[in-house]
């Protein structure tokens, strides 16, 4: 078998550069765009490891607890535990900050006790001390240090004075002191600032509240026992962790996004498994006399299978270095996109400061894409080791391949769909990751199988229906009807391309039309209002109640309702239960008018009578579906709260649908909430505009008044939407790459397979010439032909595509995602997709045509 | 013939009593040093190695605890703005403690002690230098004898004895020049971890502020840092050793009582 | 007088495109002892291809029987079949079937490279091969740059590198010029009367024929008639 490799495959790889070449880059392709999501997705990892270690620094544990702070007078409970050594303090909030270039960026500010920091975290600074003068930096609450690169980014120095909006107005900070890029301004990218901790308090209004509180221990102290006594001295309101469980958490949380990612670079890769199955047919039907003669000298079969997988493996092997190579370079481009729009979905800034590209790349890409190359092959290859021997005999006979009907092609396509609806409907992909494979595999190879006959029949379908009065197209059609199993390998790698193509869509649409809808129903606020920032990420500061108050009095053109109400303000923030960061909005009791349009419910009472409930009787919530689904209760039930106040019992009133965060929200009064978590901050206000006053004159009234004064901005409703759409767009912007990519790899093998026909049709073509074809007339036929697959390809692409995505996208996205996203199709891309569809066939069909028209015709007829 | 030859051992024997150890001049620098009560006006002036110069003015209390051994300081500054009513407080002890008054937000706030070795509000001198010197702490060594901006001096090397000290020091060797006539230290030169020169104290004005007691002090401490080039000068004025202050200034639950 | 060739009541029967039976071959008997030269000679549809096929284990036997060398092959397994091939039969095609990526030395090596055996081992019987066969200077040469007497003789080479039992040749001239065609049928002869070596040959040129010593003439999937075509003829 080496002899054979030696002396047959390696020279044949050699004999057709072109076609080795183009099969290799359509393997490198693939594996690229699978190694960079696998690089994406372990940088963003690392990224973050990196930003929770390097903030967690030194320190064994970590206290957190309610998201608007807890009491500082937990440092002196903590004074009880003889184990700890030191415990130190911190504080957290966001600035969101407008440089001279009306660039806009957010940054983490934390505030510390840099007076106790050096046991817990590393500052480096440009001077030696992090504080430039510390007698006049402590006593200063408007002292703040940021990173080298922020201040040389945005032309500041030691005293300059930065402008940053806080609950209680606009404050002037003074920065007096820079950090270098090293331990904890590694974290979120160099995206932070440092304040003395009670700087920090005094400036956002938050004394005696702590944000987070870093444990050392003693020596030799058992980190469990102390972290179990801790957490039950402490209370359920409270987390106690270590530095790694912090990563742990967030990798839970993206989990699914990344699942997302590499399900769909994993289906790039299956198209690149078409493309090497073309090739080795090619190649196969090229060689049968070659195999034949091997054969009948006395090749064993296996040698022959065995042959041809060797040549797929070393295209395979190549193609993959070439992948990794690429992938890495993909990783760079992409990383952003995918950083960004994880930042928006999770609400916390994840920046990739750095590619983590490590040997297990290599390795993972060059196993990956050889397997696939190889696995690829087997069949082609196993097809090739059935040629008889008798085949040596023969000269030239492409013609005389094996008629096996496509039907039974056609069935087993069809069990694989069925396969597929049934494990979808089961939720069997989500159980385990082979599974997945399973269903990716069954959905790709599924939708190959059936494809020639759903062409065959749309073809026939059409012959019947229409009238066509052009010969051309009459005879291409015929072709294409009569010939089935040729037309079968053209349209099948066209196909598996353009249904990638449709799934993509398919979702971003529907999650564009289910997100809308969804905005539509439950918002019905013309202006929203809230400190200037990033608010589709909330990252914005909260505002003290009497700024809702001075609105509603100062500005003209507000909608009063029934209670001479305007202003609704609601509260945003999160608490922890069971690990996970659950979102709490606390709604101001709405005006009767509005029927409580923002309960969105799917399980539960009528809307008014949720309402009632919600806003007038105690203790009471709704809850998202996900949340539902993650805690596992629902309508009726009663959930535990831990408070900053205590443990309450809250009943379950509704279920709704509600978008703003992956792991689950509970609705409840703003009364309720104040009672509980003594937070009278709010996080935006909504009004209407009332008849006679458009919205227009309202923002601009406001803007007026409070812009400046008090750092507001104003969206309307239009803008929130479009914004939120926008979002959805990029966080798919990415997609755009696995398209591409797939349509390139399908269109290399299209070439392949356009070729191949043609040589199938040798005598064929040849007769038509002899009996009188015009070359002209030949190219026509050929790309007529191609024409008609090209479209009917791209038809059967959006059928199936159609029905993969709406089984996909019903079933396994909810337990992908976690969200319940509705199924809509985007009939605007039908278009769009039928033009690829053809204009891939006539270009990938053209050289084929022209080659087709140029053979000799005496050798075209020469047959026994 | 026998009592002029005791007379002369005994004369040796006093000579010899006079050459000091190592020791037993730091005692002397000690004692020197050691005033019951100082209440002064003072002055911290920072700059060099390219940073604007800034002055401070405060007010420092010192007192000698019960176990004559430990001081009590407090300081309170006046000017500039940003820093008036800033109070600190040391309390000497095994675990020396360190507070901070910040009157911006009405709070007494700790320094850990491993920040001890660093700066002290940003000058030249650490916590450690301005707090005493505890001479169990230390290995003291007389290198030789020479003069000094015109006084003769003794030259004494001191290292520390333990880790701990040279951790909350920061400082792994010492060599301070004592004055001959009075024992006080008018010029020391302080090393790093790595024993390389890392600051230098320069006393000047050294004046007898309590007679009765043969009390002295030197009204103008400049240290400069070798490595950076910067220099922090701490001046005294009215000094005052007679007034008794009382021990409930230094109560931490008074620090910004003024 | 050993008998390499032994077919007792051979039948061949396939469906063609599912549809009717063909009897490609009638239940054909017939004994070839060693060294004979024997062309197999019909018209079209005559079965002599088939007949080919089966002795060389091309194709299967639908029923009868056919020993080479004493060799049953209608209970071999394909392995044992390929093996048979490549160390007791040499195929010699009408259309050379040279492999393209292998030198013409190469190309005589194929069949005991396919036996697990390295170049090393095989050159030299398949150069002294070549030189009997006046293709020294051809050694290194590859196909396209052979001349189709080259290129067939070659064949013949590879033929012999494993001392086959018996030479199985399609058309061996069919796509030769008519001097050319000459000298390898000349060839086949000195290789059965000298070296002894026993070869079938389908052909439907009497030319060809007249270079064998026994004629069988096939119709319709049947032996029609048999002659010795050769004067100084070994009776069975």
């Amino acid at each position: 078998m080496l002899n054979l490799f030696k002396f047959i495959s390696l020279r044949h790889l050699f004999l057709k550069p072109t076609r080795v070449l183009l099969t290799t880059l359509g393997i490198a392709l693939g594996v690229s765009l699978f190694i960079a999501i696998e690089i994406i997705n372990k940088s963003t990892l690392q990224s973050f490891k990196q930003s929770v270690e390097a903030i967690s620094g030194k320190a064994n544990l970590v206290i957190t607890g309610p998201r608007v702070g807890f009491s500082s007078e937990i440092l002196d409970k903590l004074k009880k535990f003889k184990e700890i050594k030191h415990a130190v303090p911190m504080v957290q909030t966001n600035i969101y900050f407008t440089n001279q270039n009306k660039l806009n960026e957010n940054l983490v500010v934390l505030g510390v006790d840099l007076l106790k920091e050096s046991s817990v975290r590393t500052y480096k600074t440009t001077d030696e001390e992090v504080m430039d003068d510390p007698l006049i930096f402590l006593n200063q609450p408007d002292s703040i240090i940021v990173t080298h690169e922020f201040a040389k980014r945005n032309n500041l120095g030691i005293d300059s004075k930065i402008e940053v909006a806080t609950p209680v107005g606009i404050k002037v900070l003074t920065i007096r002191g820079l950090l270098t890029p090293e331990g904890v301004a590694k974290a979120y990218g160099g995206a932070l600032a440092i304040m003395d901790i009670d700087g920090a308090n005094y400036t956002f209004g938050r004394m005696g509240k702590l944000d987070r509180v870093d444990l050392i221990l003693r020596e030799s102290v058992d980190l469990e026992s102390v972290k179990q006594n801790l957490s039950a001295f402490l209370g359920g309101a409270f987390e106690v962790q270590r530095p790694s469980e912090n990563s742990k958490n967030m990798e839970r949380l993206v989990h699914s996004y990344q699942a997302l990612l590499s399900f769909f670079s994993t289906l790039a890769l299956l198209v690149g498994v078409f493309l090497v199955i073309n090739t080795v047919s090619i190649s196969v039907v090229e060689r049968r006399k070659e195999i034949g003669t091997l054969r009948a000298v006395g090749a064993t079969k296996i040698s022959i299978a065995t042959m041809f997988m060797s040549e797929a493996f070393i295209m395979g092997l190549v193609g993959s270095f070439m992948g990794v190579f690429w992938g890495k370079l993909l990783s760079h481009q992409m990383v952003e996109m995918v950083a960004t729009s994880m930042s928006r979905q999770y609400v916390t800034k994840i920046s990739v400061t750095k590619i983590y590209f490590g040997l297990e790349h290599v390795l993972l890409g060059v196993v990956v894409g050889t397997l696939t190359a190889v696995f690829a092959a087997l069949w082609p290859s196993i097809k090739a080791s059935f040629i008889k021997p008798v085949e040596a005999m023969k000269k030239l006979d492409f013609n005389q391949l094996e008629q096996k009907s496509t039907l039974k092609i056609f069935y087993v396509g069809l069990s694989m769909l069925i396969y597929l609806v049934v494990s979808s409907y089961l939720g069997l992909g989500s159980k385990h990751k082979v599974l997945q494979y399973m269903s990716q595999g069954c959905t790709m190879i599924g939708s190959a199988l059936v494809a020639p006959a759903i062409v065959t029949y749309l073809a026939s379908l059409i012959k019947k229906t229409v009238k066509i009065n052009l010969p051309l197209l009459k005879i291409a059609l015929d072709n294409l009807i009569r010939f089935p199993k040729r037309t079968a390998s053209n349209v099948t790698t066209l196909m598996v391309g353009l249904i990638l193509v449709m799934m993509v869509t398919t979702l971003n649409k529907s999650f564009q039309t289910t997100l809308s809808n969804w905005f539509d129903r439950v918002f019905k606020a013309d202006i929203v209002v809230s400190s200037s920032g990033d608010l589709v990420g909330f990252q914005t500061q909260p505002l003290a109640e009497s700024i809702g108050l001075e609105i509603e009095e100062k500005v003209k053109g507000i909608n009063k309702g029934v209670t001479n109400k305007g202003v609704y303000a609601l509260r945003f923030t999160h608490f922890n239960m069971q690990g996970r960061q659950m979102g709490i909005k606390a709604f101001d009791k709405p005006d009767p008018s509005y029927d409580y349009a923002m309960l969105d419910i799917v399980d539960g009472p009528a809307r008014g009578r949720v309402g009632e409930k919600l806003f007038n009787s105690e203790n009471t919530i709704v809850v998202s579906e996900i949340f539902k689904a993650h805690i596992n209760k629902t309508t009726g039930d009663i959930v535990t709260i831990e408070t900053p106040t205590g443990s309450v019992d809250f009943k379950i009133l509704a279920v709704v649908v509600d978008y703003a965060s992956p792991e689950g929200i509970v609705y409840m009064s703003r009364d309720t909430y104040k009672k509980y978590w003594q937070d009278n901050l709010v996080s935006a206000y909504s009004l209407t505009v009332a008849p006679g006053f458009t919205v227009n004159q309202v923002r601009q009234d406001i803007d007026a008044q409070f812009g400046k004064s008090k750092s507001l901005m104003t969206v309307s409703q239009k803008e929130m939407k479009n914004n939120l759409l926008i979002e959805i767009d990029k966080s798919f912007s990415y997609t755009k790459a696995i398209e591409a990519t797939a349509l390139l790899i399908a269109f290399l093998g299209l070439f392949n397979t356009f070729m191949i026909s043609v040589m199938e049709r040798l005598r064929e073509l040849g007769v038509l010439r002899a009996i009188g074809m015009e070359q002209i007339q030949l190219i026509k036929m050929i790309l007529t032909e191609a024409f008609w697959q090209g479209s009917l390809g791209a038809l059967t692409a959006i059928i199936l595509g159609f029905g993969v995505s709406y089984i996909f996208i019903e079933n396994d996205l909810s337990l992908i995602l976690g969200w319940i996203i509705r199924f809509s199709f985007p009939w605007e891309v039908v278009g769009y997709v039928l033009l690829i569809g053809i204009f891939t066939g006539l270009v990938a069909a053209y050289v084929p045509a022209r080659r087709a028209a140029q053979i000799k015709i005496r050798e075209a007829l020469e047959y026994e | 013939m026998s009592k002029i030859i005791l007379t002369l051992f005994i004369f040796l024997q006093s000579i010899d009593a006079y050459a000091l150890s190592a020791d037993e001049i730091m005692k002397k620098n000690e004692e020197a040093k050691k005033n019951k009560n100082i209440t002064t006006k003072a002055y911290l002036i920072t700059g060099g190695g390219g940073k604007a110069q800034r002055e401070k003015e405060f007010s420092w209390w010192r007192k000698l605890s019960s176990d004559t051994v430990h001081f009590k300081t407090l300081t309170r500054f006046h000017k500039p703005a940003e820093v008036k009513d800033e109070g600190v407080l040391f309390l000497e002890d095994k675990e020396t403690e360190i507070l901070i008054y910040l009157p911006a937000y009405k709070k007494v706030r700790r320094v850990e002690t491993a920040q001890q070795s660093g700066s002290f509000m940003g000058s030249e001198f650490s916590y450690a230098d301005i707090t005493s010197h505890q001479r169990e702490d230390y290995n003291y060594k007389l290198l030789k004898e020479e003069k000094c901006d015109a006084f003769d001096c003794y030259v004494i090397e001191s290292t520390p004895k333990t880790e701990d000290v040279i951790e909350k020091t920061g400082s792994a060797r010492g060599v301070v020049w004592v004055r001959k006539d009075n024992f006080v230290d008018v010029k020391a030169e302080i090393f790093d971890l790595e024993k390389k020169p890392w600051k230098k104290l320069v006393a000047k004005e050294i004046k007898m502020i309590d007679e009765a007691n043969k009390k002295w002090m030197a009204m103008d401490l400049k240290m400069e840092n070798l490595k950076t080039g910067r220099f922090t000068n701490l001046k005294f004025e009215k000094v005052d050793v007679t007034k008794i202050i009382p021990d409930s200034i230094f109560k931490k639950t008074s620090v910004g009582f003024w | 007088m050993k008998n390499i060739v032994e077919v007792k009541n051979l039948t061949k029967k396939y469906s063609q495109g599912g549809k009717h039976e063909v009897n490609a071959l009638n239940g054909v008997s017939f004994n070839i002892p060693k060294g004979q030269f024997v062309a197999i000679m019909g018209p079209s549809g005559s079965g002599k291809s088939t007949l080919l096929h089966l002795l060389g284990g091309l194709d299967s036997i639908t029923s009868g029987e056919a020993l080479i060398d004493s060799n049953s092959l209608s209970n071999m397994t394909d392995s044992e079949l390929s093996q048979f091939r490549r160390q007791k039969l040499g195929f010699i095609f009408q259309f050379f079937n040279l492999l393209p990526t292998m030198t013409a030395l190469e190309n005589v090596c194929l069949p005991l490279l396919l036996d697990k055996k390295s170049l090393s081992q095989v050159e030299a019987r398949a150069k002294e091969l070549l030189n009997y066969l006046n293709l020294s200077h051809r050694m290194n040469h590859y196909p396209d740059q052979l001349s189709g007497g080259e290129m067939q003789r070659v064949a013949i080479a590879r033929a012999l590198i494993a001392e086959p039992v018996l030479i199985l040749a399609d058309e061996p001239t069919g796509n030769l010029d008519s001097k050319t065609g000459h000298s390898v049928l000349e060839l086949l002869r000195k290789l059965s009367q000298e070296k002894n070596q026993t070869i079938v040959m389908v052909t439907h040129s009497n030319e060809a024929a007249s270079y064998a010593t026994r004629l069988i003439e096939m119709r319709d999937g049947k032996i029609l008639t048999e002659t010795l075509t050769n004067t100084n003829a070994e009776l069975i």
